[in-house]
């Protein structure tokens, strides 16, 4: 497993190609997005800001983006918080009883999504709040519920629980030991966990289709509307700018991460993202 | 651990947020749903005979089990890899590599799928590369087929397969390989009987993730698998949206559900999927 | 819920996010209870964007009410809405099956014929309903690459290999016409279609199945035209006609056309039905005919419309004269009672 000699580089052209492999079809719409044809095509024809205008100018995609940060920042944050207390809960329970609690964590993964949102409008009805960025809010939590679960279990599988032990018979009570020991030790899971809360909320469009309504747009919902008509060049548009935001904020975290080089190494990269 | 009552409580309350929330806005739905497709007023199993009946089902659902199977396959060999050089990449490595996993996700799904067919269609980059180069001679049948889906769909699983393994590797020690490698064991042995088994419970949760993921997805195999992407999933969909047969869909859904529980079950008999969780068995 | 487990966690500053996120969701889409607005599902896109400069704006400024146009506007959320008793849509667009399941479900109000005069519309049996009018007629044409030379305006082009060899596009849908123009291709004459003789129409399509390249959205059915991936197609007008315009290198077939409709029903329970009548009342005149024609491609529904258009904008237009005689019109009737059962057979078919 040693990076030396030509397996080294052989393994880091691999990986170099998988990278390409992952990127490719994201980077295609870069220069389509700048075309000056009212369709998307390869290569662009001409070149032109029109697509980046309407995309500026347009409020329904300016609403549609805000209100996708919004739902997609709170359902992580809930399905992170509820998330990871289901995960440690899990981690204490045996036989029957885990089995079964497994099965319920698992099940709005396990249910196909158009199936879903149907019962999701009904559900939110009952309670009022269909059509609401709330509504979208609550179900977009329990999506995301399982992918927390999951990713978290599988670092508290790794957690040496003697430091926490050590923690608490130095004198630590046990939320002190929680926060200060056992939440750093897991932190890789829970923020790999964060991180697919926030996208499974951000590209989610089956359930977003049923339940937003008129003032809860998403922006996979404004962009299935361009999509499923026309394939309209201002979808590449929107998805560069997310692209280029997106850049900017990992550039920064670099070099704040470069200021403060001599900190412990904290794989926390991901949550920058 | 000595089990009391109050370890009890305290597990109870851990679990009790996402009980309470799931049994209110999931269970109800789920349970609606297993119970309409027993529901056909020509008796409880008269949509299940039908599924039996019609071949287009049986054949459907077979195919994707083996689509799911062939993307966590897929992904797994891509993926492990790249979760191995990002955990013990230098930080700036680590930095590019994470944003090819992340970044993808900001453009739409369709989008993307629509940047694949630009990519791999008969006049698309691929093959006017390789034909530029002369290392094909005719275009490569590369998309609408059974592989363009399994391209696209990939390529759109693999952060999920990635980041679990990831979140595991990177707390294992990395002097354990090398000790294993003083002690005389070679790069194949130290990997397999060492290195690999103790990454096991992030590899079985990104398999999980991307194999009951697959399973429920429609639209881009279809776009890009033409007829060899036809998936359950879009038959649910015509049931709900086209033709209202709710006891169809209900009746498919249930299928879906209870053949991947069953394949759990066997996984977690031969693969000890439990380890995820802990769970001994 | 979700407010417990914040507090459960002790996180002030999640809090503070989730009760303002609350709080603006609160405020609930129906405070417009008076009918000055009105929710209008369609298919949008530039449709809507034709829809609001010929209907919409001068609506609003005939009566005050706004039209708020809302999207996803299919059978599957119009059932759920209505079941739920929490009814968003007013007026809904949709293809016939919209109507003739929503009828047998019970999902639809009746319209208001005091307020809508339908004197003026096309007379055909289907489109006489308590509780739909047409909107639109679409058609489904043929459309192939300038390549191929003059290719017969003729079904049976489609099935020439030898003279016309290259992919075909057609649509993942059983009732997209493709069975029709299959039988219509082996003989079988327009008015004696129904019921369909399915092994007939499989069979025939047996001859071009490895040319067939199926697209799964109308947007790649214009990717498929435009970049000369398939070398003929049958694609819904507006898109065929975008590929023409936007310089994509293909020649439309008008005279072999598939012709069906456009629906537009009021969900029951509607919140501004009342707005909807009027709206319907306000479509249904020769200029609101007229402008929608100028507008785009699809047919209006009232002779007289098509009777004031330019004769350059006549012949682009869906069911008319191009079409006249040639256009074959799907039974919507037929299809209602055995899509489920057709689609079954069809994708098994495809499989095969």
């Amino acid at each position: 497993m040693m990076h030396s000699g030509l397996a080294g580089r052989l393994f880091g052209a691999v990986v170099v190609a998988i990278c390409a492999y992952l990127i490719l079809p994201t980077l295609v719409v870069v220069p389509v997005s700048f075309t000056e044809t009212s369709f998307i095509v390869f290569p662009p024809k001409g070149f032109s800001l029109r697509w980046y205008a309407e995309f500026l100018s347009d409020p329904a995609w300016r609403n549609a983006t805000l209100t996708s940060i919004l739902v997609a920042t709170v359902s992580a944050i809930c399905a992170t918080s509820v998330g990871t207390l289901a995960a440690f809960g899990l981690n204490r329970l045996s036989g029957v009883l885990a089995r079964a609690a497994i099965w319920l964590l698992l099940l709005p993964m396990l249910v196909p999504s158009i199936i879903l949102a149907v019962g999701f409008y009904g559900v939110l009805a009952r309670f009022g709040i269909v059509g609401t960025k709330f509504g979208l809010i609550v179900t977009h939590t329990v999506l995301a519920i399982p992918f927390v679960v999951i990713t978290v279990s599988a670092t508290i599988q790794k957690l040496d629980w003697r430091i926490v032990d050590a923690a608490r018979s130095l004198g630590a009570g046990p939320v002190t030991a929680f926060w200060k020991i056992t939440v750093p030790a897991i932190l890789p899971g829970i923020l790999a966990g964060a991180t697919f809360a926030f996208l499974t909320s951000f590209d989610e469009i089956v359930v977003a289709f049923f339940v937003s309504g008129v003032n809860s747009v998403t922006l996979p919902v404004q962009m299935w509307n361009g999509i499923r008509f026309e394939i309209s060049p201002a979808v590449a548009a929107a998805s560069s700018i997310l692209l280029a935001l997106s850049l900017v904020v990992v550039f920064f975290v670099s070099v704040m991460r470069r200021r403060e080089e001599t900190n412990a190494r904290r794989p926390a990269e991901i949550g920058h993202l | 651990m000595p089990y009391s009552r109050h370890q009890g409580l305290v597990t109870f309350a851990f679990l009790a947020p996402a009980i309470i929330l799931l049994v209110a806005v999931l269970i109800w739905p789920v349970l609606d749903l297993v119970g309409r497709s027993f529901q056909d007023p020509g008796g409880p199993f008269v949509l299940y005979a039908r599924l039996l009946e019609v071949p287009i089902y049986l054949r459907v659902l077979a195919r994707t089990l083996l689509f799911s199977v062939a993307t966590s396959l897929v992904c797994l060999v891509l993926g492990y890899p790249v979760a191995y050089a990002l955990a013990r990449a230098r930080p700036l490595a680590r930095a590019i590599i994470l944003v090819c996993i992340l970044l993808p996700f900001w453009t739409n799904l369709l989008v993307r799928t629509y940047g694949w067919i630009l990519i791999l269609n008969p006049q698309g980059i691929v093959n006017t590369v390789l034909l530029q180069l002369g290392i094909i001679s005719a275009p490569l049948d590369i998309v609408y087929n059974f592989l363009g889906a399994l391209i696209g769909m990939s390529q759109i699983m693999l952060p999920y397969l990635i980041l679990p393994v990831y979140s595991v590797m990177v707390k294992l020690d990395p002097q354990l390989a090398n000790a294993a490698r003083t002690l005389g064991a070679g790069p194949v042995r130290t990997f397999v009987s060492i290195y690999f088994p103790l990454t096991l419970p992030g590899v079985m949760a990104g398999l999980l993730l991307v194999f009951t993921i697959s399973l429920g997805f429609f639209v881009i195999p279809a776009i890009l698998g033409g007829s060899g992407g036809l998936l359950l999933a879009q038959l649910i969909e015509f049931n709900v949206n086209t033709s209202l047969n709710w006891g169809m869909a209900s009746a498919l859904s249930t299928t879906l559900l209870a053949a991947t529980l069953l394949l759990y079950m066997i996984g977690d008999r031969w693969l000890n999927l439990g380890a995820i969780w802990g769970l001994r068995r | 819920m979700a407010d417990e487990t914040a507090f459960s966690l002790n996180k002030r500053e999640f809090l503070t996010g989730m009760v303002a996120a609350g709080a603006a969701a609160m405020v609930p889409a129906a405070a417009f209870g008076a009918d000055d607005r009105l929710v209008f599902a369609n298919y949008g896109g530039s449709w809507e964007q034709a829809m609001r400069k010929a209907w919409m704006d001068p609506f609003t400024k005939e009566t005050g009410i706004q039209v708020v146009s809302a999207s996803g506007n299919t059978l599957g959320r119009m059932q759920a809405m209505v079941e739920a008793g929490k009814v968003e849509w007013d007026l809904v667009e949709g293809t016939p099956d919209l109507a003739s399941v929503g009828i047998q479900k019970g999902l639809l109000e009746p319209l208001d014929f005091k307020v809508i005069d339908r004197s003026l519309m096309l007379d055909r049996p289907e489109f006489r309903s308590d509780y739909m009018v047409p909107g639109v007629i679409l058609g489904r044409l043929l459309v192939v690459n300038q390549k191929l030379g003059p290719v017969p305006p003729e079904w049976p082009s489609l099935f020439d290999v030898a003279r016309f060899p290259g992919k075909r596009a057609f649509w993942t849908k059983a009732d997209s016409g493709l069975l029709e123009i299959a039988l219509m291709a082996d003989g079988v004459p327009a008015d004696k279609l129904y019921p369909l003789d399915l092994p007939r129409a499989f069979k025939k399509l047996d001859t071009i199945k490895k040319d067939i390249l199926w697209f799964e959205t109308v947007t790649q059915s214009e990717q498929f035209m435009r970049d000369g991936q398939a070398v003929m197609g049958l694609l819904a007008d507006g898109r065929a006609y975008n590929v023409k315009n936007s310089g994509g290198p293909v020649e439309i077939l008008p005279e072999a056309s598939i012709l069906l409709w456009s629906v537009l029903v009021v969900p029951k329970g509607a919140p501004n039905k009342q707005a909807a009548m009027r709206f319907l009342s306000y479509i249904y005149t020769v200029k609101a005919q007229t402008a929608i024609a100028m507008e785009y491609n699809y047919g209006p529904i009232m002779q007289k419309a098509i009777d004031q258009l330019p004769p350059e904008r006549v012949a682009l237009i869906s069911g008319g004269p191009s079409t006249k005689g040639k256009g074959v019109f799907l039974n919507s009737a037929w299809w209602n009672e055995n899509l489920e059962r057709v689609t079954e057979q069809f994708l098994n078919w495809r499989l095969g």
